[in-house]
This record gives structure tokens, sequence and C-alpha cells, in this order.
């Protein structure tokens, strides 16, 4: 019997012989993610519970096999890839939520509950979880914790590690341990804030106990259109100078404006420079103050019009033209490049100015969606891979706009993490003795490196080459940013 | 310490940064440990001697033991060996603050205070209160991590640091994070330096996410005839409309006082002080009264100073943590118990954030077998309620005889390979955090 037969029968034996996938063209869903690096796996097992995931990490353990963990495959930076091969361990059967402790305001679920569906589900007792990556329909808590995901209304209540308490996790060599208990303060290293954006190379989560929020008493969502970019920048300027933190500030750019206007026809101006998208909740006396605060503070700074909606379903209509405006980029091109940075939010406006000039100079169309009250830049570079060299120029640009970032004092990823996508960046940001420091930390909880190996950090001989393909996405319906 | 180990130290430090930040002998006392007093303490004016030293000491295997302004060096185990106490209190006082960013980075030597009136001046602030924030460096305050009240309405340190400088044993200096208020970019190292006590290393400089400074402030001081009824009514705000920042419940003779602190906007405070007067006089107080300004800054702090502000270590004070719906329990446990000890005690509790703290001031030699048998209790009471139960400051005697952590969970192995893999040689701060590590 060949040893990858073997394997699989093995590990067939602990989950059963349904919950593994091995013929290589049913792995061919498995090879990608949301980022388009490849990497075929050996084998895809899918637990139903932490002893199952316990055996199937000591047998990798006893057989030297890497693991590499998997939720949605939302992820956009390569993280639930297998470059090296191994078995994928897919967490998406165990989505249960085990407890919801509303006094408390806690709740302990499995690592493959999609996001959203942790808000659903405790809406009605007035609470919800706020970490909400824009791909929180699909993506898992578990994946959100490998990743620190953030999402738009990370603004005000911050992102994932922000929300996490305790974690129970299988180590490489498949003990089991909890990490955290959600009694804050408890003496100790803080391993669970260690383990939170580790990106699975430290370990497979298999319980997330998580905080809750209470739903707000009042939301409210203003929608303003200005002329110029810089207008719209200013207007951020502002709102965050007069100490107020909105929820979240997003905004488009005329490019992503009339993608978006062509798919989906929400009537925005298709000369408008960039529209801002605010979103304010809380106490209603404190909603309705901050929301006339922003509006003069839009109109201030040049905003031509400013739309607020406070229903639901008014300012779900509000949102949809920026959840959907990454789908709606395939009018313009069959394919993008997602780039991730973040930067000092008083930069935003230079380093915007800085991204069209690398669009000039590639000759390569590049529309901005991004959250800019933290400064987190999404430039989605436009090209179409079937045209020869575009591919290499959309590298350099992407590059070129990392670069950029850094030099203003930002940096690479704010939410998608590092993965196989951007670990050859790492350098522009990091000593050698900075990412020996982070490797520590990793040696720690998995000594053999067995866990998502290949990710984060950029080993072996092209060590500081820049990467020779891109994540590359094909722009439709199911792209989030 | 024999003399000529404490003449060699010297002369080998003098040799590396100079005599001139060296503290003088009969001046080293001053620099104990739990009695022991270190062969040098150490004060390096920059970056490059801090290195330079911890290069030198882990070269000669010295145990070093980080010190800030020196405040908290009561908190944590008997130090296993102490050669050299590092100061970091000159290093220069670089605060970085960038107002429209809502960030600011600053040298771990610098104060609390002088961060705060900085940031103030931009109408920005750090919404943390530690014990003894008033004179102490951010360093201490980072690696020691003892949140205060206002960890309620703001979460701790941990939830505002975005980068990180830290000196490894060997002096080499390493950050993750940045000053970006979003940021995935590499693991968070920086989240193992807190609470760490420096056994990971030294931390040279943090960048922290700030807030702007409320516009109101303003907090209710409810009287109750109990502490079980002023743990309930004031619990029972924490998580409503009225949303304090930070919420205490002191026992006072003949029952409890209810500090409740609402900070915000303006335009809803009416609504809330309304709603949370209401809510405390529903729940048995015989009154409120609202105070603001000085009065009020003045109560929480001494709140937050809570059995750190006496100024000898002849104290107990104990930190029990367990579930927020469990803190009238704790509470109720802990009153009981010090009676039946005899001990004359000091209690508060933060019923939103799962705090009982207490207090047994001045505790007498005849007294510690007592109080020894009191920990125990607590961390029983603390392990049955799901808990724990953190001996945070306490004589020299009876910490000889307490693991002062206490119980530290699950993860105990995997802190042991951290530290193993973080400072390899142990000459970090040995002894002094959980485990014994």
């Amino acid at each position: 019997m060949s040893s990858k037969k073997r394997l699989v029968r093995d590990l067939e034996r602990i989950v059963g012989k349904g919950m593994v996938i091995h013929h290589p063209d049913d792995l061919l869903v498995y090879e990608y993610d949301g980022s388009v690096d490849r990497g075929l796996p050996l084998a895809v097992v899918f637990p139903a519970s932490t002893r199952q995931v316990s055996q199937v990490m000591s047998l990798a353990y006893k057989e030297n096999v890497p693991v590499i963990p998997r939720g949605a495959g939302t992820g956009l930076s390569g993280g639930a890839i297998a470059p090296e091969g191994g078995i994928q361990v897919a967490l998406t059967r165990m989505r249960s939520i085990l407890e919801v402790d509303a006094a408390n305001r806690t709740a302990t679920v499995e690592p493959g509950l999609v996001n959203m569906d942790l808000s659903t589900a405790t809406a009605r007792l007035g609470l919800y979880y706020a970490p909400d990556p824009s791909s929180q329909r699909a993506c898992t808590i578990g994946g959100n914790v490998a990743e620190n995901a953030g999402g738009p209304h990370c603004l005000r209540y911050g992102v994932t590690t922000n929300h996490v308490l305790a974690l129970e996790v299988v180590l490489e060599d498949g003990s089991v341990t909890w990490l955290g208990d959600g009694y804050r303060g408890r003496p100790g290293y803080d391993l669970v804030g260690a383990l939170v954006g580790s990106e699975g190379t430290m370990g497979v989560v298999t319980k997330v106990m998580v905080r809750l929020l209470p739903l707000p008493e009042s939301v409210r969502t203003l929608l303003a259109v200005f002329p110029e970019m810089d207008q719209a920048c200013a207007a951020v300027t502002r709102i965050i100078g007069r100490g107020m933190v909105p929820t979240a500030i997003e905004m488009m750019d005329n490019l992503a404006i009339r993608a978006v206007e062509t798919a989906m026809k929400f009537g925005y101006p298709t000369d408008a420079g960039a529209i801002l998208l605010v979103e304010v909740d809380g106490l209603a006396e404190e909603v309705d103050e901050a929301s006339r605060q922003m509006d003069d503070l839009c109109r201030a700074s040049g905003a031509t019009e400013v739309k607020v909606a406070s229903d639901a379903l008014e300012r779900e209509r509000l949102w949809a033209g920026r959840k959907g405006a990454l789908g709606a980029l395939g009018v313009l091109a069959p394919n993008y490049y997602l780039v991730d940075g973040v930067v000092p939010r008083t930069r935003l406006l230079e380093v915007l100015s800085r991204v069209g000039e690398i669009s000039a100079e590639s000759g390569l169309p590049i529309a901005n969606v991004f959250h800019a009250g933290d400064g987190n830049l999404h430039p989605c570079i436009l090209f179409d891979e079937r045209q020869h060299g575009h591919l290499s120029r959309v590298v350099e640009a992407g590059g070129e706009i990392l670069k950029a970032c850094v030099a203003v004092g930002g940096t690479l990823t704010g939410e998608h993490g590092v993965g196989l996508e951007k670990k050859a960046y790492m350098p522009l940001v990091f000593t050698n003795a900075d990412l020996e420091a982070m490797l520590r930390l990793k040696r720690a909880f998995a000594p053999r490196g067995l866990l998502n190996p290949g990710k984060v950090f950029h080993g072996g001989p092209s060590c500081g080459e820049m990467p020779q393909r891109a994540a590359v996405g094909r722009a439709g319906a199911g792209a989030w940013v | 310490m024999s003399t000529t180990t404490v003449a060699s130290i010297r002369a080998s430090l003098s040799g590396v940064v100079g005599n001139s930040v060296l503290a003088s002998e009969a001046d080293l006392h001053r620099y104990a440990v739990d009695g022991l007093a270190p062969s040098a303490a150490v004060f390096p004016a920059s970056e490059d001697q801090l290195s330079a030293v911890l290069a030198l000491a882990s070269r000669e295997g010295w145990a070093v033991v980080p010190r800030g302004n020196g405040s908290l060096m009561a908190l944590g185990g008997v130090p296993e060996r102490v050669d050299v106490v590092i100061g970091l209190s000159i290093l220069p006082s670089v605060i970085q603050h960038a107002p429209g960013d809502l960030t600011v980075t600053v040298g771990a030597g610098t104060t609390l205070a002088e961060l705060q009136h900085k940031l103030a001046q931009e109408g920005q602030w750090l919404p943390l209160d530690p014990p003894l924030a008033l004179r102490r460096t951010v360093g201490g305050v980072l690696a020691t991590n003892l949140a205060g009240p206002l960890s309620l309405g703001f979460g701790t340190a941990r939830d505002m640091v975005i980068g990180m400088k830290v000196a490894g044993p060997d002096g080499v200096i390493t950050k993750s994070g940045g000053k970006v208020v979003k940021n995935v970019t590499g693991f968070d190292v920086a989240k193992v330096h807190l609470g760490a006590l420096g056994t990971l290393g030294v931390i040279v400089e943090a960048s922290f996410k700030v807030a702007p400074l409320p516009k109101k402030d303003v907090t209710a001081e409810g009287t109750f005839p109990s502490l079980a009824s002023a743990i309930a009514a004031a619990g029972s705000l924490a998580f409503g409309t009225v949303s304090p920042q930070a919420i205490e419940v002191e026992a006072v003779k003949d029952g409890a006082m209810a500090h409740v602190r609402l900070m915000g906007g303006s335009a809803s405070m009416e609504r809330r002080l309304r709603e949370g007067a209401s809510v405390l006089r529903g729940g048995g107080a015989e009154g409120v009264e609202v105070v603001d300004g000085g009065v009020a800054a003045q109560a929480w702090l001494r709140l937050a100073d809570f059995g750190w502000d006496a100024p000898a270590d002849d104290g107990l004070l104990l930190r029990l943590g367990c579930l927020p719906s469990r803190v009238a329990e704790m509470a109720a446990a802990v009153v009981e118990m010090a009676a039946r000890s005899h001990s004359a005690m000091m209690l508060t509790a933060g019923p939103g954030r799962g705090i009982v703290r207490c207090y047994i001031p001045k505790v007498a030699s005849q007294q510690l077998d007592d109080v020894v048998a009191m920990v125990a209790e607590a961390r029983q009471l603390a392990a049955r309620l799901g808990g724990y139960a953190l001996v945070e400051r306490c004589p020299l005697e009876l910490k000889r005889g307490v693991d002062v952590w206490g119980d530290p969970g699950d993860g105990l192995h995997l802190m042991r390979r951290l530290k193993q893999q973080m400072d390899a040689g142990g000459n970090l701060n040995p002894g002094r955090s959980v485990g014994g590590i």
C-alpha cells in the first residue's frame, strides 16, 4: 500500500469514510481560497469534534505531514492553501453555537460557524458579535481568529483580537489546551492574544469564546457625494479631528463609483470624485447629534449631496453599493488584484495620489474601495490576465503601492493577512531580528513547524525577492472586500 | 551578594556604559526586590546603553530585573536571583503624538502622567487607570498590566497597544505591530509582553490607539445599606442604556457605596444619569449624589490605587477575578472569610468587569497563618466560582509561603515553552512570573 493510501485509510478511520477527500479531481476545489495562489493538498478531512481534530493532528505529527487548517476558504492572502501538500483540516462541519451566556455577554462557538450566523442567533437577546468582515455571510469565526479579521465596523469596536476571550486549541502534537477562560485579567502570558492572527501556524482552534455587544439603540448611515477625492479625505480628517469616532467610515473613488453605477444603478453621479459612507450608532440623542454634525462637516468639506438613512432597509440600500463594489468591478475588467495596505489616516490623500500615479505609470486602472476611517486602503488593480505581460505589471504596481504605504509609516496588511501573498514584502517592514522574535513565538506553540508551513515568513534561497505571481481574483458576484 | 561580586559587576558595567549611570553602592538597598539587593543598579540613558547592558548581562549570566519608577516592585513572586536592576526611568522621554491619526508612540520610561498631559493638549487621552497611575512609567504600567476601573468601558492595555519595541535578553531590540490602528502584518508579539513583568523582554517603546477626551465625565454615587444590594443595582447598569465607563462598589461602614462613572457626549448624559440614578434608587440606594471635577477624580484615583496607596508592603492585597454575574457571590464569600479570620478588611468590587479586590492592612506576624489560610481559601473559592485569585501585594514573610499568582490555567506548559524560546538563559527577572517562570 502506498504511503498516501495508508494515510487516507488512517484518516478515514478517524473521521469516517465519506469525510476524507483524496481523489485528485475532488481535491481541485481545495487547491485555492479567496486569493489565487494554488497548492494541492494530499487530502482534505472534515472532522466533527475536537477529539477527531486531535486524532488527525496526532496522526500527522507521527507521520510528519503538514496540516493546513481551513474555514470557508474566503481568505485573501492564501492562508488556507497547501503550498507544500499535507492534510487540509476543513472545520466547516464544526459549526455549533455551544453556549450563549447573556448575563456575561459571551458566546462559545465552534470554529466553522459562519460569522453572520452568530449575530443572527443572538439578536433575540439584544446582542451581536461586532467584527464584521465583508465576507461575513460566508467566512467562519475560526478563520476570523486565524487572520485577526477586521471589517468596516472595526473603526469603533476593534478587530477580532479585541473580542476573543478564550480558545480551545489543538496543538501540533495533537494535545488539546484551553487558552484563557473568559475571566479577564487572569495572570500569565496572553497566549490568546498571541494566537489570534497567527494565520493557522500555531494551533487549530476548536472552540472560541467571544465577547458579545448589546445591539445599539439607534443607528444612522450617511452617504456623502464629493466632486473631488481630496474633499472626501478632508471630511474624514475633520470628523476624526472633532473627537468623533463613528462606527464606520468607508470610501469609494470615481472608478469604483462608475463600476457600481454601471452594474447596480443606484443613481450615483458618475462624475463624483468620491463617495463617503459614514455610520454612527449608540444612544438616540448622541446619534442625532453626531449625524447632524457629520452632515455639516461633509458639506463644509465640499459634499454636494448627503443622504441620511436611519431605518434598517434604507441603511441597507446605502450600504449595498459599497458592499457590492468589488463584484461590480467585473464590469470594468475580468480580473483584479487586491491590495490591503494601511497608512496613518492623515496620509490618506498623499498615498491615494501616489496610487493614481502608479496607475498612470503602469497603464493599469486602479479602483479604490476602502476603510478610510482607519486608513486601511484597498486599491484594486484591474486587468485582463489573458493579455500578455499584464500580470507582471500588476505585481509590480501592487508592490509599488505597498512601498508607498510603508514609506509614510504604514504597513502591508490591515486585515487580509500575510499568508503566501505578502511574505516576500515582510522585509519592507521588519528586520530579520523582528521576524526571528515572531518565529520564537511560533516555535513555542509549534516547534516542528508542521502547521500551515510556508506562510507569513519568507524562508529559502529566494529570500528578499518580490513575488513572481500575484494573488489574482476574478471579479464578480461573491467577491468581497 | 559578596563585596567582590558587587565590585566586579560594577566594574564590568562601568566598562560598558560608564560610571555616571550606575547607582552608588550605598544606594543599592533602595533597589532591593523582596529584600534581595542587587549587585548593581544601572540607568541606561539610551537604547544603545540598554542593549549593551543586556548583552553584557546575558554573556555573564546575570539575573536582570527591569524597573520603571519602582512603584509596583512588590508585584510578582520572590525572585530567584537579583544581580542587576535596570532602571528605565531616564531613557529619553520621547512622545510622538499624531492627533489626527489618534495614535501615539512613547518611550517606556515616560510617565503615564506626562503622556496624558501631552495628549490632553490635543483633547485626547489614553483611557488607562492602573494603580498609582500618576507616578508610574508607561513601561511599568504595561509590564504589570493591572487593569483599573475604566477597563469596563475601554478595555485593557491589550486593546490599546498597536505596536511595541522590546529588548531581548541579549540586548537585541525588535519591534512588532506598528503605528497604524489596524494591522495584521506579522504576529502580535506585543501581547505576550503585557503583564509579563519583563520576563520575556524589556519593553522599550509602545504605540497606542488613543481616544478623544469625553465631553462629559460625571459620577453618580449611591449609598446602600448592604454590599449585596449595591453590587446588584450597580451591576445591572453595566450593559444597558446607562453603560457606565466604570463601576466600583466600595464596602463602607454599615453598607456600601456604588461609584458609577459616566463618560461621553453631552446629548445623552441627562438621560443616562436620570436612568442610572433611578435604577440605583430602585435597587435600594438611600441616596444618590452626582459629583464631577476634582472631587470625582480624587475618588477614582483612590479606587484605582486601592491597596497600593499604603506606603509599606505590610498588608495583603488580593484581586479575585470571576464572571461578572458572580461578583456578588464572590464579594460575600470574601467578607465572610475575613470576618472568620477577624481581620479588618477593605473591599471594592467591580461588578461589570468581574473583579473583587480586598485589602487587609498591616498583617501582623502572628496573623500570618490565618492569612495564608485565607489566601488558600480564596483560591478554592475562585476555583469553585470559576476564576482566579492573585496576591497583588503582601508582606515578604507571607510571600515566601504562597504562590502569589495562583493557577495560571491550562496554558502553563506553553508559557514555559515561550519563556524557553524568548529567554533561554532564564536571566530576565527569574522567578517572578506565573508558575515560577
